[in-house]
């Protein structure tokens, strides 16, 4: 990004193939796949606006997903469901019903020569609540640390930890409970 | 990273269930979206240089150029206040007691209009303007104690009208014939109430006081200056011969009362020449040729050792700052409108 900042064109492509897969599917798993593409163009027009007053202060990973973690929200407020109680911890204290995690009972790698597994586990990737969906994907799509999570979502690291756990254990039981 | 957060992680993350999430990242973004992303990127290279720098210098130099804008805006204001303030106390000193001349006095010449005033209005307004004392707090002072004793004077002298038209008579009749001129200011004290005639006696003590400095010149000059005294008491009488008892109006009362108190004070008390060099400066903007004339003929005569030359160059000097100061503010005009 600094090499982009300084002039460089080629260093923007190169970071953008680095970083288009996961951001992208970072975005539709948590949005309608109409609105993804524009929420995931103006992610990047952001980052080629902010340019000139770009300081790297963290990592590019992390301001990447911060932005468009703030543009999601933006979506959501501007549909009329936002609902920012999803963010707080009364999510996870509903979790608390969940069962803990456990060995699972069926293996899901080795129900994954099916599809249809895949496609379940994206739905209850979608059915999650969206504290623990959006760390789940910020673990699994943008590789993030749990430190970088944290930094990103502005909360405690016990705090994503937690939130990641949680949606763990949901997609276990329900995948387990389709099969 | 440590140890601990590793285990964190480790703890943290479901391998099978990752492995099983990681078969599902097929998305991918469509490519033309790829493409006007990238399109839009190469295009802000190109054109960005000069903005990013521009607003760089903007952002760097903006809070200085603020605080300098806002210091000059300062100094400047307080310069100017403090340079306004003392013309603003001579311009009070100047108009505390305006020369009650053309504005005024027609009324009550068409009242008596066989009456031969102008040439006895215009000294009237030169001793005004020559006992008015130069220091401002003293103007100030003298404002407040006019304005409360003028109306003391005004009811005073309808009464003295109403009671004593006899007198009044007599006074006209003795203007007339133009014999007795100086009998015009005692016969108006006599005339005036108590009050008046305590106010009198205070101005004359202030001019007294204010005069000091000019006593020297005024002594030599003073010869000048009561050779305008005779010619006052006559117009001082026929204002007040011209003020009808019976209607007793406030304004012609006014008229009537302030140059016939003039007379009591002495004449030998001569303004400064700043001062007066002013008054000349100021009758001249305001379009009173004919006054400033006459005033500059009574200061030529005052002063005889002062040269022409250094006359004109101060009284033009004195008619730009009256000019600039007219622009710049509203000039105060003390008229007493009630009256």
């Amino acid at each position: 990004m600094q090499a982009y900042c300084a002039g460089n064109a080629q260093a923007f492509d190169a970071l953008y193939q680095r970083h288009r897969g996961p951001l992208y599917r970072y975005v539709c798993r948590q949005c309608q796949r109409a609105s993804a593409d524009e929420i995931f163009q103006d992610i990047w027009l952001k980052i080629v606006k902010a340019r000139a007053g770009y300081q790297p202060t963290a990592k590019f990973t992390t301001y990447l997903y911060t932005i468009a973690r703030r543009r999601l929200i933006d979506h959501y407020r501007s549909q009329g469901n936002v609902d920012t109680a999803v963010y707080d911890e009364s999510e996870d204290e509903d979790a608390d019903t969940v069962s803990v995690a456990g060995p699972l009972q069926a293996q899901p790698e080795n129900q994954a020569a099916n599809a249809q597994v895949l496609d379940q586990l994206l739905e209850e990737i979608e059915r999650l609540p969206p504290a623990q969906r959006e760390a789940f994907l910020l673990q699994e799509e943008a590789g993030l640390s749990l430190v970088e999570i944290a930094a990103t979502l502005d909360v405690g690291v016990e705090t994503v930890k937690s939130r990641i756990r949680y949606a763990i254990d949901k997609l276990r039981k329900r995948l387990v409970e389709h099969a | 990273m440590s140890n601990d957060e590793l285990q964190r992680e480790a703890a943290a993350r479901d391998a099978p269930l990752s492995a099983l999430y990681q078969r599902t990242r097929k998305d991918e973004p469509p490519a033309q979206l790829d493409a006007a992303i990238l399109a839009a990127a190469h295009r802000e290279v190109a054109a960005g240089p000069q903005r990013a720098n521009t607003s760089g210098n903007f952002a760097r130099f903006r809070m200085p150029l603020a605080l300098a804008a806002t210091l000059v805006l300062g100094i400047s204001v307080v310069a100017v206040v403090r340079q306004l303030e003392p013309r603003q106390e001579n311009l009070h000193v100047a108009m505390v007691e305006p020369a009650p001349t053309e504005s005024q006095l027609p009324e009550v010449q068409g009242s008596s209009a066989s009456e031969p005033a102008p040439a006895t209005q215009k000294p009237v307004a030169e001793m005004h303007a020559a006992l008015t004392p130069p220091a401002a707090p003293v103007a100030r002072d003298r404002l407040k104690k006019s304005a409360r004793v003028q109306e003391e004077k005004d009811s005073a002298a309808e009464q003295v009208a109403l009671a004593q038209p006899a007198e009044t008579e007599a006074i006209h009749s003795s203007s007339k014939a133009e014999s007795v001129p100086s009998s015009g200011p005692e016969l108006q004290l006599a005339l005036a109430p108590p009050v008046v005639v305590a106010q009198l006696a205070s101005d004359q003590a202030e001019t007294e006081a204010n005069s000091q400095e000019v006593d020297r010149i005024a002594s030599a000059k003073s010869s000048a200056a009561e050779m305008s005294a005779p010619r006052r008491a006559p117009a001082a009488m026929s204002a007040t011969v011209g003020s009808e008892p019976s209607n007793g109006s406030a304004n012609r009362s006014l008229a009537v009362e302030r140059p016939a108190a003039r007379p009591a004070k002495p004449a030998r008390a001569l303004k400064p020449i700043g001062t007066w060099l002013k008054e000349i400066a100021q009758l001249r903007v305001e379009g009173h040729e004919q006054e400033g004339a006459q005033q500059l003929q009574l200061f030529k005569n005052a002063y005889p050792d002062i040269s022409e030359e250094k006359i004109t160059s101060s009284l033009s000097g004195y008619e730009r700052d009256w000019r600039e100061a007219a622009k710049t503010r509203a000039v105060p005009v003390i008229v007493d409108e009630k009256k």
